[in-house]
């Protein structure tokens, strides 16, 4: 009894050990740091690149989340069709070129599967999700079509016919030209980003910022701002939309949203 | 990437990612403070990424939950990278042997040199782990259970008992020095 009184009185206390162990906390909380963007970009395309691996886990027909972009709408009405490319390019700007987008239908709104870009031409890329049964129990894919999307990036559609590009109001994506296509995702990211960031702006201040926009892109030879409707008809702000087609920048004019716009989506 | 309608899930996973990596960085390190931290933690985001693609609970869960999942996933992810890490220091081990080199230094995990370092090697991984979880990562016992999957009380007996041993394995060492 004397001995195990002893021993209990060797022990340190409870509230000894505790404190001990908690100091010998090799990774001290306050010296994390919220990680950089390259980290969670390159976490992103990890995840993503899994879902790639794995089409049957990663596109499961039986449903998938139609979480819409709260305020997207607006965001849409804003920029056009920019929006998209917005969404992605203000969240991964460095993977938004490296996105080729495959419709199942020759129509902009049908379902689509959107994926990286690995250097495989956009058409072989899509016979992709064709050959997965993303699409339906097909598994050969049909002939494809490449234009430029909406959003700037490479679109490809089925069908045989380039007028399909047409069609859509669409340019055909030309493989021989990847450096003027590069400048024009670069166009339609500065101005979907910066039509978002300024808010409510003049047709000056936009059609200004469309030139620099196009000269820093260097398509400033080719291209052309043009303006369709008049301020107090519309709205009182400007906003901006390539024309890929037409090589035009098209500024025209909306109610003030934004700050509803920007609103909601930061309490999304 | 299936999009109806042009809606695109991506932001989903960069917002989960952002809100959690610290979190799961400061999770991995401390269990395994001698490196694979970066590739672990990615490894636990794509897991659970994929889990998610089959029953699409996480992204939607609350932030309690979505970590009580990660941790877990990371516990997983953390023992497969100690058992291939064995796996390459037994092969290394092996090699060595083979070319009869006796004076090279294999194992270069750090020597417990403290009691208290003494005393936590001579712990269970159980022990070890309810004591991370509590007094290094700061879990509750309701989060610790929600990551074990146990019942409260069941954390708090654990918690007891590892805190006990912990306090008779540190005498012991300490007397040893």
């Amino acid at each position: 009894m004397i001995w195990r009184r002893r021993h209990l009185d060797e022990l340190p206390t409870e509230q000894e050990v505790v404190e001990l162990f908690r100091a010998s906390n090799p990774v001290d909380p306050a010296s994390l740091k919220p990680a950089s963007p390259e980290r969670i970009a390159q976490v992103v395309q990890a995840m993503l690149a899994a879902t790639h691996q794995e089409p049957a886990q990663a596109l499961p027909r039986r449903r998938r989340r139609r979480r819409p972009i709260i305020g997207g709408g607006l965001v849409i009405l804003l920029t056009g069709g920019g929006a998209v490319a917005w969404a992605v390019s203000r969240t991964q700007p460095a993977r938004t070129q490296l996105t080729v987008t495959c419709y199942r239908d020759a129509a902009l709104d049908g379902p689509v599967v959107a994926l990286e870009a690995d250097g495989t031409p956009p058409v072989e890329l899509c016979a992709r999700p064709w050959i997965n049964g993303d699409f339906g129990d097909d598994s050969e894919p049909p002939p494809l079509v490449a234009c430029v999307g909406p959003e700037g990036v490479a679109a490809v559609f089925p069908g045989v016919s380039p007028t399909i590009c047409d069609n859509l109001k669409l340019a055909a994506l030309d493989p021989e030209r990847p450096d003027e296509q590069a400048r024009e995702i670069q166009l339609q990211e500065a101005l979907s980003d910066r039509t978002v960031s300024l808010g409510c702006v003049d047709a000056e201040t936009m059609t200004d910022l469309a030139a620099s926009e196009l000269e820093r892109a260097g398509l400033d030879d080719d291209w052309t701002v043009v303006t369709q409707g008049e301020p107090p008809a519309a709205g009182p702000c400007a906003i901006s939309r390539i024309e890929p087609v037409d090589r035009h920048v098209v500024i025209e004019f909306v109610p003030d949203l934004w700050t509803d716009t920007h609103t909601t989506t930061e309490e999304e | 990437m299936l999009l109806d309608g042009g809606v695109d899930i991506d932001d989903d996973i960069e917002r989960f990612v952002k809100q959690h990596e610290v979190l799961m960085h400061g999770f991995v390190q401390r269990r395994l403070p001698h490196g694979g931290v970066d590739d672990v933690v990615q490894s636990v985001f794509v897991a659970v990424w994929r889990s998610e693609q089959e029953d699409e609970a996480i992204i939607h869960a609350s932030f309690a939950v979505q970590r009580a999942w990660l941790c877990r996933a990371a516990l997983f992810e953390i023992a497969a990278y100690r058992r291939a890490q064995g796996r390459a220091e037994r092969l290394k081990e092996r090699f060595l042997s083979y070319r009869r080199i006796t004076d090279v230094h294999v194992d270069d995990r750090n020597e417990a040199d403290t009691p208290l370092d003494r005393a936590c090697a001579r712990m269970t991984n159980e022990d070890q782990e309810i004591l991370t979880a509590v007094f290094h990562d700061g879990f509750s016992n309701a989060e610790i259970a929600l990551l074990y999957g146990c019942k409260e009380a069941a954390v708090r007996q654990r918690l007891s008992r590892a805190i006990r041993h912990l306090r008779v394995l540190y005498a012991q060492e300490r007397k040893r020095r």
